[in-house]
């Protein structure tokens, strides 16, 4: 997960947790982390849920080096981000995000995340958009 | 001597009597005289034309005798007593000859001269040829007298046979005794046949005895009368001026009337007529005058006396030229030049100098006077008084010269006008005005001083010059405030002066009294205030002439129009200037308003975005901790404040919501407006409110609507949504009724109206709802965040339509209206 936002980490931990998923979290806080992280990994991540508004280097950035390196390519990703723009939405899946989720403003609305993380886990080919 | 001595002279005396000629005398002479002597031949000579002698007659004499014979004559015409002398001669046989003379009471008037071959002496033979010399002498000159008086009678018979007069004579008893071949022919009587008749034979009884009674007076008077007298004929008479005078017998008593009669019937009518034409020259309104070639006048009728106040007693005989205007000293000799020449004047206009000073205009028609030979002997003028007609005339002309002079000046002005009217710099402008208006005065030098307030609002005076150096001025003192310079500034009419130097107002001031040293010669002045039509003195023009009089009046008019024509230009130039101020103010403030604007979009876009994101921590933090109270009550206070950050947030969400949604509103749709059914896309609209609609109970009708509006069907789908959901929204006690109509009420323009039976707006609200974030009710009762309806308009602005509250009554519900542009394409 990349996301500079602790809140938003917290509440996204607090939904998988909900799911009873039996997943590790690891949390990088910019985008330059998260694409370091990429490069050093031993494994790459099962799922990456990307904060697009990332200090550093964006999360469209960093997307677009994930789908572009050679290592981790294939790994699904799910845009988390605040924008409510179809622009925002378009640019995700054309640079070859599984799926956006646009962070609401209640919980019981942020809680709607839980399945779409569930898909992409069972099937990393999914499009969740 | 013996009785046959005398027999000669007898003879002689007989032959003399009988003879009817000087020849016939003078032979009978000579012959008498070679018979009483022994002379070998004889001649008479006789005084001629030259006072001397010369051979009249000659008996035997050879040329040489005679010749010597005139030569040697002791006699010279007009000798007294002179007796006979013999001489000696010695010529061509000729011995001796003896010249008798021939003389009478005046003394010799001839030479009778006898020839000799021999030298003999008679002396009676002498003396009788002295006897037949003077009886020669005698029939002579009885001879010479009769001659005379037959010539004499002749030429009288001449005259009177020749004389176009009528001439005769009447004896006491009034019997013609002589009339001449006048009398005959004009009365058809013969002379002869005249004689004997007295006038009561050939004339009526009336007038016989009135020529009677004429002729009875002269024989009674003894002195000639001459009376007129009038004589029938067939043209209905002829006047005869009759002189009559006696004729007087040897002892002086009156023994005839002779009379000549002149026909002066042609001279009568010609005064008649001279009479009628006399008549007519008197009555004349022309004056008529005669006079001679050297200019005296002879004759001066009523109407002279009118026109130029002198009356006939004063001028006739004075010399026309006290006529003469002063300024024209050389019309009349040349006048009279002219007619000497036998030229004529006619209507030839001029003028001539009454006797009171003043001058007539008058027509002159001048003629050559001629005596009865032919030869100029004076000249008659015509003079008609044109001074009215002049007057007219003149008026005419100045009408038709101020007209002329009007448009001339007009055509100037409108050629100068877009001249100074394109010209927007106020110095440029002025020495455009100074140039032209220089140069139409026809001034040497110009200038056109301006009063203008500089930045400090103080006053200034500037000025440009045409027809000299700047340079050559700055060294002067600015003009002051004269008689002369003053007015113009404070817009007093023009002063116009054709010689400065002679008016009063001039050269009355210190320090100069008169021009700066070194300045221009001035004589002539013109200075017109340039004045605009508010009545601003702008200030002044002004013109120079270094010779008098050049600035005329039509200058003036020129120059007034030009004034005026600056001032206007001048008056536009500060109102471009002030305009063009304005406008770049306008467009400072446009481009403030421009970046405050994109300000407020930037503010508005990082409302809606970077908000967002802190807004939603806060939202969720709350919540957090709302979920965590659950199991850990917080105190009642700090409950209470949570809520209100949880009502907080979600309020501040909805309203960055909805400044996203305005802000997309005021975007403009990428692409040109397809054409869209607007029938379904406000049945898609119906659909999506679909709940609400079931909710309220609302019925939703419409009329015809256009399938071909120029818009994107998601932006009338999102202003039929807002403007359906604010009818069904804002309802009243009833269930809403919402009616949609469209008509294309101007050509390329749908109008859709939008009916609800709702709550109504209050008209003082009429705008504000278009406000953002405007709310007329309270939350609690309408929910919403009151963006709708500014969202709405943008939208339709987008498409160059608008949209308004049509009609609203509070209670009744409300009529929106937008328009829509109807697709091109179809």
């Amino acid at each position: 997960m990349a996301e500079d936002n602790a809140t938003d980490a917290f509440v996204i931990q607090e939904v998988i947790a909900e799911r009873g998923l039996d997943v590790d979290v690891e949390i990088v806080v910019n985008g330059e982390e998260a694409i370091r992280y990429i490069e050093r990994c031993a494994s790459c991540p099962a799922l990456v849920l990307l904060d697009l508004n990332l200090p550093k280097v964006s999360g469209f950035e960093v997307l677009k080096r994930l789908r572009e390196s050679g290592k981790c390519a294939d790994t699904p990703v799910i845009v988390v981000s605040s924008s409510p723009a179809q622009s925002d939405r378009d640019a995700s899946k054309k640079l070859g995000a599984n799926g956006y989720f646009q962070k609401p403003i209640t919980l019981s609305q942020f809680m709607e995340l839980g399945p779409m993380i569930e898909k992409a886990l069972a099937d990393p080919k999914s499009d969740l958009s | 001597m013996g009785s046959d001595q005398f027999r000669p002279l007898y003879h002689l005396l007989s032959a003399l009597s009988r003879s009817s000629s000087l020849k016939e005398v003078a032979e009978t002479g000579l012959v008498s005289l070679l018979e009483v002597t022994s002379a070998d031949a004889a001649a008479l000579y006789l005084s001629e034309a030259n006072g001397r002698l010369g051979v009249h007659t000659a008996k035997s004499a050879p040329p040489s005798w005679l010749a010597w014979g005139n030569a040697e004559s002791p006699f010279t015409v007009g000798n007294k007593l002179a007796g006979p002398e013999a001489k000696d001669a010695d010529t061509d046989g000729l011995a001796r000859a003896v010249f008798l003379p021939l003389e009478l009471d005046h003394g010799v008037f001839g030479q009778c001269v006898l020839f000799f071959r021999q030298r003999s002496e008679n002396q009676q033979a002498t003396s009788l040829a002295m006897a037949v010399c003077a009886h020669l002498a005698l029939a002579i000159q009885h001879q010479r007298v009769a001659l005379d008086r037959r010539r004499s009678d002749q030429r009288l018979q001449a005259i009177l046979e020749n004389s176009a007069a009528v001439i005769f004579i009447k004896d006491q008893d009034g019997r013609y005794v002589l009339a001449n071949r006048t009398f005959e022919s004009l009365f058809g009587v013969s002379s002869e046949r005249v004689v004997g008749l007295t006038d009561f034979d050939l004339f009526p009884p009336d007038l016989a005895n009135s020529l009677r009674q004429n002729d009875l007076n002269v024989l009674r008077e003894g002195r000639s009368i001459s009376v007129e007298e009038t004589v029938p004929d067939d043209q209905g008479g002829r006047t005869y001026l009759s002189i009559k005078f006696p004729l007087f017998d040897n002892d002086g008593s009156v023994t005839a009337v002779c009379g000549i009669a002149t026909d002066i019937t042609e001279r009568k009518q010609l005064e008649i007529a001279q009479g009628r034409l006399a008549a007519i020259v008197a009555d004349s309104t022309d004056a008529v005058i005669s006079k001679d070639l050297n200019g005296i006048v002879t004759s001066w009728n009523a109407a002279a006396e009118r026109l130029f106040g002198y009356s006939a007693e004063e001028m006739i005989g004075q010399p026309i030229a006290v006529l003469s205007p002063p300024d024209r000293p050389d019309e009349m000799p040349s006048i009279l030049r002219k007619i000497q020449s036998g030229q004529r004047l006619s209507a030839f206009r001029t003028q001539r100098r009454r006797k009171d000073g003043t001058l007539a205009e008058i027509s002159l028609s001048v003629s050559p006077l001629r005596d009865s030979s032919g030869r100029i002997i004076g000249a008659s003028k015509i003079a008609r008084d044109i001074s009215r007609e002049k007057a007219v005339e003149r008026e005419r002309e100045d009408l038709l010269h101020r007209e002329q002079q009007a448009r001339k000046t007009a055509e100037l002005l409108n050629s100068v006008s877009p001249v100074l009217g394109k010209e927007l710099d106020e110095e440029k402008l002025a020495q455009a005005a100074t140039d032209i208006a220089t140069q139409l005065a026809g001034a040497e030098f110009g200038a056109f001083f301006r009063s203008v307030t500089g930045k400090d609002g103080e006053s200034l005076l500037l000025y440009t010059l045409s027809g000299i150096d700047k340079q050559a001025f700055e060294d002067f003192p600015m003009p002051r405030a004269t008689n002369l310079f003053g007015p113009i500034f404070r817009a007093e009419p023009p002063i116009r002066c054709d010689d400065i130097a002679q008016d009063p107002r001039y050269g009355q001031n210190p320090p100069h009294f008169g021009l700066p040293p070194g300045h221009l010669p001035v004589r002539s002045y013109l200075a017109v205030p340039v004045v605009t039509r508010q009545g601003q003195s702008l200030g002044g023009l002004l013109f120079a002439h270094s010779e008098p009089g050049k600035f005329t009046e039509a200058h003036e008019t020129i120059i007034c129009g030009i004034a005026a024509q600056t001032a206007n230009a001048m008056d536009n130039a500060r109102l471009f200037e002030q305009t063009r101020q304005a406008q770049e103010d306008l467009k400072c403030s446009n481009e403030e308003l421009l970046r405050a604007n994109r300000d407020l979009e930037l503010f508005a876009y990082s409302a809606s975005h970077d908000l967002r994101e802190p807004m939603r921590t806060i939202a969720l933090s709350a919540q957090l901790i709302e979920r965590e109270a659950a199991s850990a009550p917080l105190p009642a206070k700090s409950a209470g404040f949570l809520t209100n950050i949880l009502t907080a947030t979600t309020r501040m969400n909805a309203l960055v919501d909805d400044l996203t949604s305005y802000m997309k509103a005021s975007k403009p749709e990428e692409g040109t407006p397809p054409s869209v059914a607007a029938k379904t896309v406000l049945q898609g609209v119906i659909e999506v409110l679909g709940a609400a609609i079931r909710e309220s109970g609302a019925t939703i009708t419409h009329g015809p609507l256009p399938s071909n509006a120029a818009i994107h069907e998601s932006r009338l789908a999102q202003v039929f949504q807002n403007l359906i959901g604010n009818g069904v929204k804002y309802r009243g006690a009833a269930a809403p009724v919402i009616h949609i109509t469209c008509e294309e009420e101007s050509p390329g323009w749908y109008t859709f109206s939008v009916t609800d039976n709702g709550v109504g707006i209050e008209p003082q609200y009429a705008e504000r709802i278009f406000e953002l974030f405007k709310r007329l009710h309270s939350r609690e009762r309408y929910p919403g965040s009151g963006i709708g309806l500014p969202i709405s308009r943008r939208v339709i602005e987008q498409y160059g339509g608008r949209l308004w509250l049509q009609h609203s009554a509070p209670g009744t519900g409300s009529t929106f209206s937008f328009t829509v542009p109807k697709h091109p394409g179809d």
